[in-house]
């Protein structure tokens, strides 16, 4: 509401309770002084003095007693008569008092009404430059306004929204940024993969020929035929590393889009870390359930999922190293739409220098020929896939950990919120923390 | 000197000019050489505005001030009191005239006439001559105020309807106060007993400051007093 229009609405609220106060206080306000001293009650006193006076006169044996009434009596109508004489002052100074009170009433409630409307012209004002920014495109618009009344939960609702928008956004950026690299994948491996097969077959070729030609040529050129067999031998290794990037390369351009089938999130958790409790054998995989039975349903290809909960379990195993030993412990948490898995290991963590680009194709700690930096990058695309996301939730000396952002199925009989486990932070403030290398581009 | 007369006359009598034609002056005397003593007093007790509230009951107030200056600027002021309460019970007039050094007179008198007689010839001392210079003419501006109650009147009405009103008891005291006390506060102060009177909140302030004496009436006169012949109305 205009400033303005709420002031003079507040002073014409005023001027009018101010006079109807004045309508119907000023004569009640002398109202119950009239009855006090009515002329009638002032006539009884004084014939009651005559009369206690005359019996007296008739009983004096009773004199003492009648003149104690008769003092009694007096005195009444002595302070009547005093009343009486300062009627104007009496009734004036009630009135006043009334009306000092009406105006104390009406101006703490005058104050409090403006001082509202002002903080609530301000909160407007803030809801309306967190729409304009939201609408300018601004990603993670904050208002801070967290109180529980519409403002308060429309300015919450807003914020939801941005946020919404940025994850989106987000989203759509990642898997944007990945479809390009997978037809970069694509038409790598297909330009790849005609002469990888020419070279296999031509190295077979060369196989077969070897064992005749050895005291030909190559004695010529090497001196010994065994020298030769074991230059087949490398160049066959070779092309067998180059066939295995080649399919790695198709692999994550024909990443398979997601079959999805409702599944319980903790039940399919719970069966990967046992199925899996003895593959990493330096990585022990524990599952902490949640404390109570509460369905965790969501949407999942099951096999996706386990896909990438094994990339994420061999990358900790890798970091571990050999020789040291490790857990991986999956925990539960959610809110009504979301459900998060985390992975949390007690590795090293991951690289600062490699956190920002951590998601992005070919990003990758390891010496070269040991890895394609694929694993992450897939295992992203297929949380997006599913609706939901993977991000870096904690990375420190002490370990990493992954979260697993999935939307929830929502059920009419399971609206109950996910008890967070412990350390794990609900899924709302995990939103509003700062990703860590959540931004996969690069 | 006619001229300047006759604007005096008329600036005095603008407050109550109908009463100055109605009563007689006021005489103030030089008692001893040190004090300044009513002698005389108008019938002001047969004013139509008076008359009324005498036989009441209440104790009517007379008070006198006086303010005197010699012609060298040296003031002096002086008050007296006189109270006149009718006992309805005994029909008497019970008279308290009070100085302004606290002396004070009292009369029982058992009619109206022998109230006025008492009236006319009273002698109340008013103020010391102090530092007035003796051998020249003294002006004094006299005022008499005329209250319908006393000062202890009033303060138990205050008490009664403080009462009355904060806790809702009836706020009667036991058989009152004695009917013969007639409430006189030596040189116009506060009494004991109103002194004590427990006032309590917003509600006894607001009583306490609504319940007034106001004057019923006032008089006015300036008198001319020549230290060495008495005092004089002013020409």
């Amino acid at each position: 509401m205009n400033l303005k229009v709420t002031v003079t609405t507040l002073l014409a609220l005023l001027l009018a309770a101010a006079l109807v106060f004045e309508l119907f206080a000023r004569p009640l306000s002398g109202a119950w002084f009239t009855f006090g001293v009515h002329p009638d009650v002032m006539a009884q006193l004084e014939q009651s003095l005559a009369d206690q006076k005359r019996l007296a006169r008739l009983d004096p044996a009773a004199a003492a007693a009648y003149r104690r009434r008769f003092a009694a009596a007096k005195s009444l109508l002595d302070r009547l008569r005093i009343l009486r004489y300062n009627r104007a002052e009496v009734v004036g100074r009630y009135h006043a008092a009334l009306l000092a009170v009406f105006g104390a009433l009406a101006g703490i409630g005058g104050a409090t009404f403006l001082v509202r409307q002002l903080r609530q012209q301000a909160r407007l004002d803030r809801l309306q430059g967190a729409l304009a920014e939201l609408s300018a495109g601004r990603e993670d618009v904050e208002i801070g306004d967290h109180r529980r009344d519409l403002i308060g939960r429309i300015a919450a609702m807003i914020e939801r929204t941005s946020r919404a928008v940025t994850r989106d956004r987000r989203r759509l950026a990642s898997l944007e940024n990945l479809a390009a690299w997978q037809e970069a994948a694509r038409r790598h491996a297909h330009e790849m993969r005609t002469p990888l097969t020419a070279a296999r077959l031509e190295l077979a070729r060369l196989r077969r020929l070897l064992p005749g030609a050895v005291d030909d040529r190559c004695a010529e050129e090497a001196g010994q035929p065994e020298s030769c067999l074991l230059l087949v031998e490398s160049v066959g290794q070779e092309l067998e590393r180059l066939g295995k990037f080649t399919q790695a390369f198709t692999s994550f351009a024909r990443l398979p889009q997601p079959r999805l089938a409702p599944h319980d999130l903790a039940a399919l958790a719970a069966e990967f870390a046992a199925t899996f409790a003895a593959a990493w054998p330096n990585l022990k995989l524990v599952w902490r359930p949640l404390p109570a039975a509460v369905p965790c349903r969501a949407a999942i290809d099951r096999e996706l999922l386990r896909q990438v909960l094994v990339n994420l379990c061999d990358n900790s195993s890798l970091a571990l190293g050999g020789d040291a030993a490790g857990e991986m412990v999956f925990s539960l948490a959610g809110s009504e739409r979301w459900l998060c898995l985390d992975a949390a290991d007690s590795g090293p963590g991951v690289p600062p220098e490699i956190r920002g680009r951590l998601f992005a194709p070919y990003a990758t700690t390891r010496p070269a020929g040991e890895g394609m930096g694929l694993g992450l990058a897939i295992s992203r695309k297929i949380l997006l896939d599913h609706g939901g996301d993977l991000e870096l939730l904690v990375s420190s000396p002490a370990g990493a950990t992954f979260r697993l952002l999935l939307p929830r199925l929502l059920e009419p009989a399971t609206q109950a919120l996910v008890t967070a486990p412990r350390d794990t932070p609900p899924l709302d403030a995990a939103e509003r923390s700062p990703r860590v290398g959540a931004e996969g581009g690069s | 000197m006619i001229l300047a007369s006759l604007a005096a006359t008329i600036l005095l009598a603008a407050p109550v000019p109908a009463l100055a034609e109605r009563t007689e002056r006021p005489l103030i005397e030089l008692a001893g050489g040190r004090e300044l003593v009513l002698v005389a007093l108008p019938d002001i007790l047969s004013l139509p505005e008076v008359k009324p509230h005498l036989g009441g009951g209440l104790t009517t107030s007379f008070v006198l001030e006086v303010a005197a200056r010699d012609d060298r600027a040296h003031k002096v002021k002086g008050r007296g009191m006189i109270e006149v309460r009718y006992e309805l019970w005994d029909e008497v007039y019970l008279v308290t005239a009070t100085a302004y050094d606290g002396r004070r007179w009292h009369e029982s008198l058992s009619s109206v006439q022998r109230l006025l007689a008492w009236w006319k010839g009273i002698k109340l001392p008013l103020g010391a001559a102090g530092p007035l210079a003796a051998g020249r003419p003294w002006r004094l501006d006299l005022e008499l105020s005329v209250i319908p109650f006393s000062q202890s009147e009033q303060h138990d009405t205050q008490r009664w309807f403080s009462r009355s009103l904060g806790d809702g008891q009836s706020g009667t005291e036991p058989a009152g106060r004695p009917a013969g006390a007639g409430g006189i506060e030596p040189g116009g102060g506060v009494g004991p007993a109103s002194a004590a009177a427990p006032l309590h909140g917003v509600l006894d302030l607001l009583i306490a400051t609504s319940i007034k004496r106001r004057s019923l009436v006032s008089y006015n006169w300036s008198l001319i007093l020549r230290p060495e012949s008495g005092a004089e109305h002013r020409p």
